[in-house]
């Protein structure tokens, strides 16, 4: 801590205040796929990682959370992947017009960028993205606010429509790669702002002031945005419900905090079972107890299914 | 206790708003090698200093208020990623860990030597670093025995542990190549961050190569034996890696191994 | 396409890969040699601020003239052969750090001026009074090769002062010293000498430095005098040139 302060404020901690402020450093949310990292909605794409929703660490970002991302997803994911290329389901023929039209419309937009007559400069467009999502969209969150940030993105969404380059040059071009990046990062920025201002409860890093309550029973469910029309300003939001009858650990009292939420109406009946289930399996091994309430072991990849290792737990040489 | 004094800041904490500020003057040189009628000259930006202004915010300041073509490389401004090396006042350093503050008035900014140049001041380390990996096998090699994921790791002591990692925090930033007169003067030469690759693999256990092995890597004068001991790349490293030191380590190792 | 035999082709070209190592060590070793002789040489030259009797006395001693009752120069020739030889190895091994090319030397130059860095410019200085002593020492070796037996308080100081030595002398002891300090510091960096457990890398280097450049400055200091008193007793002896040098206890026939 006293190196970071030293090496990229020039502040000594001790002697001198640590500026501190809240910031945005990573996107709770990505690419939405199954268990083995593929994404439903386009074969042969896979995320794995912090890109991916891969629901590994759910609604929360820790310290760390990227390196388990990272090796666990690596792995299994990994595997997937390799078994995907080898499979005929993996011959993927693409016409090439197809690919030569998607290159041409790839180009266009850069042509319109750097060849364009936009009026807008994206790095403006970027700094009020910053500014908006910083005044709006933090760590307490209100409709208003979120309203406001929801109909300013739309704006600059608009007008990142219009932007127009001060350096054509072609090549390495920062410019070209701001305005490029841009109009995807206000893209994200409005999912995150509609998704929060639709979702009437608080959950996780998500709280609202006008709704403080985590609430189950209607929001036990995950916000899946698509964007299919290019023109719209605005994402489709859809919602996947989570089956609380299937889980291993119903979501109830975290064990701090207040006990104020509304429960999912699944969850009495499924705490019943488990606690039921538990009782009945006695002094079972944790993975016979594994087995009856959660089995996951058919999901792995058929090379990482067997038994590993633990420091009490040693296998047969 | 009072309170009043507790929540005071200290009085050299944050300058006064009226405090006088510096006007900072930047020449950078520019250049992209892709344009034909380009050619290599400086170019002057004024910025007002801030306080606990870095290298990183100044250049994003000049790239949003002067000149949004000035190309330079950043990715996590916190000295972990190793990509905004480049030469400030004709010292190679981390941008993103060098204080305006500790710097005159008149900054000179060019791209890092001994790497491909992409423009301005992105050069393309990468490359470099890809090459010298592969030549010098930069990874564990287990001879054959595929790791059993499904097994506890080998127990290591850690205090050997430690010393790995010591050597592992290097972030191929590639400072110590370009403050490397030997590296600048002859193109093939691997470089502290190979040499220090070479000690960090040699300390593992888990690395089943053998001193010959590794002689054959670098036991040449493209290798350890064309180091001439200037030690800028001891000097010049952002993460502060022991590099006289491992040097003069895989040096007498080598020897030996080749005598 | 005839087989090839393969286990001699292979142990070839391993000898050959040795061979970095070697020359490597070699370059080090011999330069180590050098750097100490100078330091003991200067010392044995500098005897004569003691007084001519102990100049004369370290002379002789070479000679073996105190075992053999009289001088015997071939010692002394064949000590300055051996010194002349590790000379010219060494030379040949620095030879290939020395820039290729003037591209080369131009890029050091270059990044020698721009980074301000001691340890680098003392590299090009290094190199530059190598180059220097390519020549210097060499004439210098030659003369003690060929002629042994003009060594001695009136023979040497007649060779740096009758004979014009004196501008050489000076210019090579510049050189010597800064080139032996610089290189002998670099050695001890270069292998990991008094390095300790190595958590004091800068410590160790800081006062290394310190060393160097304290006994560079004590044995340029030592021999200038020692030149001086050359160039005196020479201008002195100007007269009675060719004459050597013969004890008051030697002449009068009392065994020293």
């Amino acid at each position: 801590m006293k190196e970071i302060c030293q090496y990229f404020l020039g502040v000594d901690p001790a002697d001198q205040w640590i500026p501190v402020r809240p910031a945005q450093h990573y996107t709770m949310g990505g690419v939405r796929t199954d268990h083995t990292g593929q994404t439903p909605a386009l074969r042969g794409l896979f995320a794995a990682g912090e890109a991916a929703c891969w629901d590994m660490h759910g609604f929360n970002r820790l310290g760390g959370n990227s390196v388990a991302e990272t090796v666990v997803a690596g792995m299994i994911v990994g595997e997937f992947i390799a078994d995907f290329v080898e499979s005929p389901e993996g011959e993927i023929d693409i016409p090439t017009a197809v690919l030569r039209e998607a290159l041409a419309a790839e180009r266009g937009k850069l042509d319109v960028l750097l060849e364009g007559s936009g009026s807008e400069q994206a790095d403006t467009l970027k700094a009020e993205m910053q500014q908006t999502m910083t005044d709006n969209v933090g760590i307490f969150r209100t409709g208003a606010d979120l309203q406001r940030a929801v109909d300013k993105l739309q704006e600059l969404l608009v007008r990142s429509r219009n932007i127009g380059l001060r350096s054509r040059r072609d090549g390495p071009n920062p410019e070209l790669v701001t305005a490029y990046r841009v109009q995807k990062m206000i893209k994200i920025a409005l999912c995150v702002a509609q998704g929060a201002l639709t979702r009437t409860e608080s959950r996780g890093a998500h709280f609202r002031e006008d709704f403080p309550r985590r609430n189950d029973a209607e929001w036990l469910r995950r916000t899946l945005a698509t964007w299919s029309d290019p023109r719209a300003t605005l994402p489709t939001l859809h919602y996947e419900a989570l089956d609380v009858g299937r889980m291993e650990l119903p979501p109830g009292w975290r064990g701090y905090g207040n006990k104020d939420y509304v429960d999912h109406p699944d969850t009495p009946q499924r705490a019943a079972e488990v606690a039921k289930l538990r009782e009945a399996l006695g002094d079972a091994v944790h993975h016979t107890v594994q087995a009856a309430l959660m089995p996951y072991d058919h999901l792995l990849p058929a090379r990482l299914r067997g038994r590993n290792e633990r420091i009490d737990e040693k296998l047969p040489p | 206790m009072s309170s009043v004094t507790d929540s005071a800041p200290p009085a050299a904490a944050i300058p006064p708003a009226d405090a006088p500020k510096r006007m900072l003057h930047f020449h950078v040189l520019r250049h992209d090698p892709q344009d034909p009628v380009s050619i290599p000259h400086f170019e002057v930006f004024e910025l007002e200093e801030a306080p606990g202004m870095t290298l990183f915010i100044a250049l994003n300041e000049i790239r949003e208020k002067l000149d949004p073509s000035l190309a330079f490389d950043f990715v996590c401004r916190a000295g972990i990623c190793g990509s905004c090396g480049m030469v400030v006042n004709g010292r190679p350093g981390l941008a993103c860990r060098t204080l305006t503050q500790d710097l005159p008035a008149e900054i000179s900014l060019a791209p890092l030597p001994a790497f491909e140049l992409i423009a301005d001041l992105s050069v393309n380390t990468g490359k470099w670093m890809r090459g010298m990996s592969e030549r010098l096998e930069t990874w564990v090699h287990s001879l054959g025995q595929e790791a059993d994921l499904s097994r506890l790791e080998e127990r290591m002591d850690p205090e050997l542990a430690d010393r790995i990692y010591e050597l592992d925090r290097c972030i191929e930033c590639g400072c110590c190549v370009a403050a490397c007169g030997t590296a600048r003067m002859r193109e093939d030469f691997v470089g502290a961050v190979g040499l220090n690759k070479i000690a960090r693999f040699a300390l593992d256990p888990r690395d089943q190569r053998t001193d010959q092995d590794f002689y054959e890597l670098v036991g040449n004068d493209d290798g350890v034996f064309g180091c001439m001991t200037l030690l800028g790349c001891h000097d010049v490293c952002p993460k502060q890696l022991p590099l006289q030191t491992q040097i003069a380590f895989v040096r007498r190792k080598m020897v030996k191994a080749g005598l | 396409m005839k087989p090839v035999t393969t286990t001699a082709s292979v142990s070839a070209a391993q000898r050959l890969r040795r061979w970095p190592a070697r020359l490597d060590f070699l370059q080090s070793a011999t330069g180590l040699a050098l750097g100490l002789f100078m330091w003991v040489h200067m010392f044995f030259v500098a005897t004569i601020l003691l007084g001519k009797d102990a100049m004369w006395t370290v002379a002789r001693m070479f000679e073996g003239y105190f075992i053999f009752g009289r001088p015997v120069y071939g010692l002394v020739s064949a000590l300055v052969a051996t010194i002349a030889t590790l000379f010219v190895v060494h030379a040949a091994l620095a030879l290939r750090k020395f820039p290729a090319n003037y591209r080369q030397y131009r890029t050091y130059r270059d990044h020698m001026k721009e980074m301000k860095h001691e340890d680098t410019t003392l590299w090009y200085w290094q190199v530059v009074t190598g180059f220097a002593l390519f020549f210097l020492a060499s004439v210098h070796l030659y003369i003690m090769l060929t002629r042994p037996d003009r060594i001695g308080p009136f023979e040497s100081a007649d060779r740096v002062w009758s004979d014009l030595m004196w501008p050489l002398y000076l210019v090579l002891l510049f050189a010597v010293e800064f080139h032996g300090g610089v290189g002998l510091y670099r050695l001890a960096l270069k292998w990991g000498w008094f390095e300790g457990d190595g958590s004091d890398a800068a410590g160790t280097r800081r006062k290394l430095r310190f060393f160097k450049w304290a006994l560079t400055g004590f044995f340029l200091v030592l021999g200038l005098l020692t030149l001086a008193a050359y160039m005196k007793i020479g201008i002195e002896h100007a007269p009675f040139y060719g004459q050597p040098y013969v004890p008051a206890a030697v002449a009068t026939g009392v065994t020293p």
